[in-house]
């Protein structure tokens, strides 16, 4: 196999990067290598002289107090060898020495049968689940932290964790954390069943509950893995006052939403495109519901979420800006519970409960209610005319998933997941009497029965089944594998009659069909080394198909009818380390390879990430090359077609993967108990963007060119993007009130050098600055905040002169606009500020609660688009558009 | 306090917007060298700030300048006949196939251009077939919506472009000649059909495309060497009885490069994009086409 440097990414910038991240590291674990030791004592406590050597030469030494009470100890020892040193403390004692890892020993007693050799000393594994008290979800993410030791780990997407080589027989203070819940100390002991820990939720039946720590334990924060407890964020205000997941994401740092056709999340600077969507491990290609309002993530149907930012963990990848992993529960164990809730656009259920001792199961649902109350079909009547309006729009989505605990070591869990979005709508318009209208009301002033009307019919839909199976093969061998078929369909029909011998009709349809397997390993291989590695096998399948016929006259028409088909095989293998050399650093290197079916070459995907974990802050570092296999394109020509279904088209011989470079660095700050500083920077280059070569143009025509992939991306040409930036988030939350503030400085541009760009450009989605705050107050039954967000306005390209030019068919020259470069100016900023409240009433066992939300309460309207006419000979005539001065929010939720 | 100063100055650095308008000065060529006729006078403009007015007068007009045409590889000279236009000295018809280029030297900038001229073509006849009745019809100037005019359902925005009304819908096939090209020629046709309508007529052509572009060797063989094209277009009347206001139509059929096809074609939403220019260095058009025309009276 032919492989050179360029193939594999391993370029100049990718190898400074892991230069430089090499170096920080072997630094790190360089100022804690040998040292002099020297120890000088004489008939002093056995435990006072532990302490002292352990304080002067950063030792973690565990030990019970029964061990040393009432011994003296003499030594006199110089060297730099650390176990010979303790051994020289513990000589003539009933106790020696183990060394666990570096700069971390056990004592444990001579008579307890095993030879002088610690190498014959029985470790084993401390491990167990990490669940919910109450539903027994399995919690991932969460920390396992052993104080003695200053050593721990993370749970897995499983909620399990294991710490091998630890010595038999011992008991093991630990602290057991995760966003969102109580910490739980307690003492472990290692035994042959994997432990089952339960952790309690910090707000309870509405009442909140003080959490109590000492300080933030390490190894809450996987090196660059920005974990979002959905608990929390579910608590700040979203869209439209209903749980809604990915509207909330918008309170970090540096991830906007967007508000195009096919919404999306921004991270960083990047495009809508460079994000990815898991539900259950499966991918889902359009996350969001009619007008972008709101995404298909309902908050109550997952019980994890985690976003990736720039560089994700060796398994994930396929994306260059973020992952966006999210789990849908598998249903409580405890009892049947659920919620009901009707927000302003959809009304809402969810039920979770136990079926069996070992089977749960978990539904949700949402379903706009719109075309329930105006109805889907209405007859216009105008004297003794008659005709049919349709209004059909509706959106759902709907998840289920079942789990299936035959033993403690075995879960099998099936996820099913469908969205889908219509827009049906026929109106029979009387045009005339709608221009002169002042206003749209009465409906009857123009819905009349017409020979003329137009129809509009568009469907989108998300389908997913996903089984995955999870064992506990060993202590330290974790084994889950998946499977997945996940697909997009969408359709687009349009049938306008402008006269009565005219008629356009396009149909139009795009599919994508995921078929996929997963295997991914745990392999707990030391007490600093856990390895994670799968291998991944997905079968993609595109098509879409245009028919568009267009009637001018009962003799002259055009049409267009075409179809394209295109399939690609992805094969994935990847490993990764997470390395803890020193209680206080971890280092996570990991590598992704990945290959398309018929390419000879293979892409890899180097990643890196470091930790050191202080006192009461942690420092941190990451840096990887991801690939991105899919670009999203569109007919840029046409207003019949590719309106909402955007096509994803796979990389192939004529479109190569677009790939990028990451590199960032941060660190948290913990002010006691409740307050968080996370601050980070980042640097983020891709190559290989597909850029429109003509970024103003909207459809200006009934027909494009096609659907063929080769005429589509005819409209773009390949490009270079860079972004960078400063985040910051400051949370504060103690008791009932939570304080969440975000700030984003950061720059996005790009650059065609096919359309002769030789300089960088501000990117589509360029916000150099955004600052948000929310601030949230609970009481026993009224809860209240308020919120801002503030940030720089999106590019636009303005132009810097007007010319004219004539034409031979043309009396007078027409008026243009000049447009030297894109995107060099700036809508105004957006500034938005709303107040929430909430009352919560109990009716029996049931838990009602009203939230209202109004936004933009300072009735600013915002600018969200600029158009320029200049067709006028005096100045260019400048035309905003602007946002709604105010709107309110609602939903009623009842709690069982 | 250094963490503080780092703090600022690192959010000083990621977040400064650094757009910079840029200056203008900008020279805008229009020339169309038509096969078969005398090389035509060429109009040189310059850019105003989108602030100003923009006349089409002296103000505008770009003066002063030193104008060179080549035509198979003869120069030809031309100076200014009145501001901002340009003329050869002497008069020389525009040889079909010649190879052109167009140095244009003007306030210390230099632009160039070049194009090639196509084969001679001429309308060779033409059929029009008007409706009997009139009929009820969407008259859409375009699908351009003032944004300002948008409200929640976008449908005011809607009729203040369009309206309903009755149209006689007037068919037009042109027949041409079109054995001059051959299967490797990159030509292109813009084909146009444009009604004299006076008053307030409001036309809505966007579904009835009385003009369209297109590449000559796409468009069929009607007859053995005789390629056509049929458009339509709509006449607006007021009474289910008034027959087709008389009016002129003028019929035009243009040859041409693909340079000015994508002008054409970008030119039709000038407040978003411009169009597509092939001079180096200022803006405008400079081509090489085979023009015929034909106007004819509808009664």
């Amino acid at each position: 196999m032919h492989v050179t440097l360029r193939q594999c990414f391993l370029g100049k910038q990718s190898l400074c990067l892991y230069l430089v991240a090499v170096c920080i590291g072997t630094s790190l674990i360089r100022t804690s290598y040998a040292q002099d030791i020297s120890v000088d004592i004489s008939e002093e406590t056995l435990s006072q002289a532990l302490d002292d050597f352990a304080s002067s030469y950063r030792v973690n030494l565990v030990y019970a107090r029964r061990q040393v009470d009432g011994l003296r100890v003499t030594c006199n020892y110089r060297g730099t060898d650390m176990q010979a040193a303790l051994m020289c403390i513990l000589s003539g004692q009933n106790l020696r020495v183990i060394r666990l890892k570096r700069r971390q020993y056990v004592l444990v007693d001579k008579d307890r049968g095993e030879s002088e050799n610690s190498s014959e000393v029985r470790l084993g594994t401390l491990n167990g689940f990490v669940v919910d008290s109450l539903s027994k979800e399995t919690l991932p993410g969460a920390h396992i932290y052993l104080p003695g030791l200053v050593i721990g780990g993370a749970t897995n997407e499983a909620g399990y964790y294991a710490i091998p080589s630890l010595p038999l027989g011992q008991s093991y203070q630990a602290r057991i954390s995760f966003l969102g819940y109580v910490p739980l100390d307690t003492l472990l002991e290692i035994s042959r069943e994997p432990a089952t820990i339960q952790l309690s939720r910090q707000t309870l039946e509405g009442k909140t509950v003080l959490v109590s720590s000492d300080r933030r334990t390490p190894y809450e924060v996987a090196p660059g893995i920005r974990q979002i407890p959905v608990n929390r964020i579910s608590k700040l205000p979203g869209f439209p006052g209903e749980a809604d997941l990915l509207q909330s994401l918008r309170w970090l740092p540096s991830v906007q939403r967007v508000r195009t056709n096919q919404g999306g999340l921004v991270v960083r600077g990047g495009e809508p495109d460079q994000v990815q969507y898991l539900i259950d491990g499966a991918p889902i290609y359009h996350m969001w519901h009619i007008a972008g309002l709101l995404s298909v993530y309902q908050s109550e149907a997952f019980k994890d979420v985690r976003l990736y930012r720039g560089t994700f963990p060796a398994e994930h990848g396929g994306r260059l800006s973020a992952v966006l992993d999210a789990e849908l529960k598998d249903g409580s164990m405890d009892q049947i519970t659920g919620l009901v809730g009707v927000g302003l656009v959809s009304a809402r259920a969810f039920v979770e409960g136990p079926i069996t001792k070992k089977l749960s199961f978990m539904v949700s649902g949402r379903r706009s209610y719109l075309d329930r109350i105006i109805g889907h079909t209405h007859v216009v009547v105008d004297g003794g005319a008659q005709d049919t309006m349709r209004t059909g729009v509706y959106l759902y989505d709907i998840s289920t998933k079942l789990a299936w605990r035959p033993s403690p070591r075995q879960r099998l869990t099936v996820g099913i997941y469908g969205s889908s979005d219509d827009l049906d709508i026929r109106l029979p318009v009387d045009l005339t009497a709608l221009g002169s209208a002042s206003s749209i009301l009465p409906l009857g002033s123009w819905l009349r029965p017409s020979n003329l009307f137009f129809e509009f019919d568009t469907r989108w839909s998300n389908r997913l089944i996903s089984a995955r199976y999870r064992y506990l093969h060993a202590d330290r061998l974790f084994v889950s594998a998946t499977s997945y078929a996940t697909s997009y369909r969408a359709h687009e029909r349009i049938f306008v009659r402008p006269t009565t011998s005219s008629s356009v009709n396009s149909e139009y349809g795009v599919s994508i069909l995921d078929i996929g397997v997963k295997l991914d390993i745990d392999y707990y291989l030391s007490l600093a080394n856990h390895i994670r590695a799968g291998i991944s096998l997905v079968q993609r399948t595109f098509s879409s198909e245009l028919d568009a016929f267009i009637l001018q006259t009962n003799i002259i028409s055009e049409s267009i009818d075409e179809d394209s088909s295109l399939d690609n095989t992805e094969i994935i293998l990847y490993a990764q380390n997470t390395w803890t050399p020193t209680p206080r650093l971890q280092i996570q290197p990991g590598v992704r390879v990945s290959q398309l079916r018929g390419r000879k070459d293979f892409r890899l995907s180097p990643r890196l990430g470091i930790q050191y974990d202080l006192n009461q802050a942690s420092i941190w570092m990451a840096t990887g090359v991801n690939v991105q296999y899919l670009h999203q394109v569109r007919d840029r020509y046409s207003v019949l077609y590719d309106l909402i279904s955007y096509r994803w088209v796979p990389a192939s011989r004529s479109v190569k993967p677009s790939y990028s470079y990451h590199a960032s660095a941060g660190g948290s700050i913990f002010w006691g108990t409740s307050f968080t500083a996370d601050i980070g920077l980042y640097l983020h280059r891709t190559h290989g963007l597909l850029l429109p070569r003509n970024e103003g143009r909207s459809g200006d025509r009934l027909l494009g060119p096609g659907i063929e992939l080769g005429t589509i991306l005819g409209q773009y040409t390949r490009g270079k993007a860079v972004a960078h930036g400063l985040e910051v988030n400051l949370q504060y939350e103690r008791g009932s009130s939570l304080v969440w503030i975000s700030y984003a400085a950061g720059r996005s541009r790009s650059r065609a050098p096919e359309l002769g760009e030789r300089q960088f450009r501000p990117g589509r989605f360029d916000v150099p600055q955004q600052f948000q705050i929310a601030l949230q107050r609970t009481k026993t039954k009224w809860s209240y905040g308020v919120n801002g967000n503030w940030r720089s306005g999106y590019p636009i390209t303005v132009p810097e002169a007007r010319y004219a030019v004539g034409d031979p068919l043309s009396e007078m020259p027409e008026r243009f606009l000049y447009f030297p470069t894109i995107n060099n100016g700036r809508l105004p900023a957006y500034i938005n500020f709303g107040v929430q409240g909430g009352y919560q009433l109990n009716v029996g066992n049931v838990a009602v609660q009203f939230r209202l939300e109004v936004n933009n309460i300072t009735f600013r309207r915002n600018v969200i688009g600029r158009v320029y006419d200049p067709t006028l000979p005096d100045e260019v005539f400048v035309t905003s558009r602007k946002g709604l001065p105010l709107y309110p929010l609602f939903e009623i939720t009842a709690r069982f | 306090m250094k963490f503080r100063c780092l703090l600022l100055a690192s959010m000083i650095l990621a977040g400064c917007d650094a757009i910079q308008p840029e200056a203008t000065s900008l020279l805008v060529v229009e020339a169309f060298v038509v096969s078969e006729r005398p090389l035509p006078a060429i109009t040189l403009r310059q850019a105003v700030p989108i602030q100003d007015p923009y006349d089409l007068d002296a103000s505008t007009a770009a003066t002063g300048a030193q104008v060179a045409l080549v035509m198979q590889g003869a120069s030809i000279p031309y100076t200014m006949q009145r501001p901002g236009v340009y003329v050869p000295f002497d008069s020389v018809l525009a040889v079909p196939g010649a190879e052109l280029e167009l140095s244009v030297v003007w306030n210390h900038q230099s632009v160039t251009a070049r194009s090639r001229i196509p084969p001679r073509i001429s309308l060779d006849s033409l059929d029009i077939v008007v409706s009997d009745t009139p009929m009820p019809g969407l008259l859409l100037e375009s699908l351009f919506i003032d944004p300002s005019l948008v409200d929640s359902l976008g449908l005011r925005a809607l009729g203040q472009i369009a309206q309903e009304g009755l149209i006689h819908l007037i068919e037009a096939t042109l027949y041409w000649e079109g054995s001059a090209t051959r299967a490797g020629d990159n030509w292109w046709m813009r084909l146009q059909l444009l009604p004299a309508l006076g008053g307030d007529q409001r036309l809505g052509n966007y579904f009835l495309s009385p003009e369209v572009l297109r590449r000559e060797t796409e468009i069929p063989y009607t007859y053995t060497s005789f390629r056509s094209w049929s458009g339509s277009y709509a006449v607006q009347v007021t009474s289910e009885t008034d027959p087709v206001p008389a009016h002129a139509l003028r019929v035009s059929i243009i040859r041409c490069t693909q340079a000015y096809a994508d002008f054409v074609s970008g030119s039709l939403n000038p407040g978003e994009v411009e169009p597509p220019s092939n001079i180096s260095g200022g803006r405008g058009i400079f081509a090489g086409i085979a023009l015929d025309t034909m106007t004819v009276q509808i009664r």
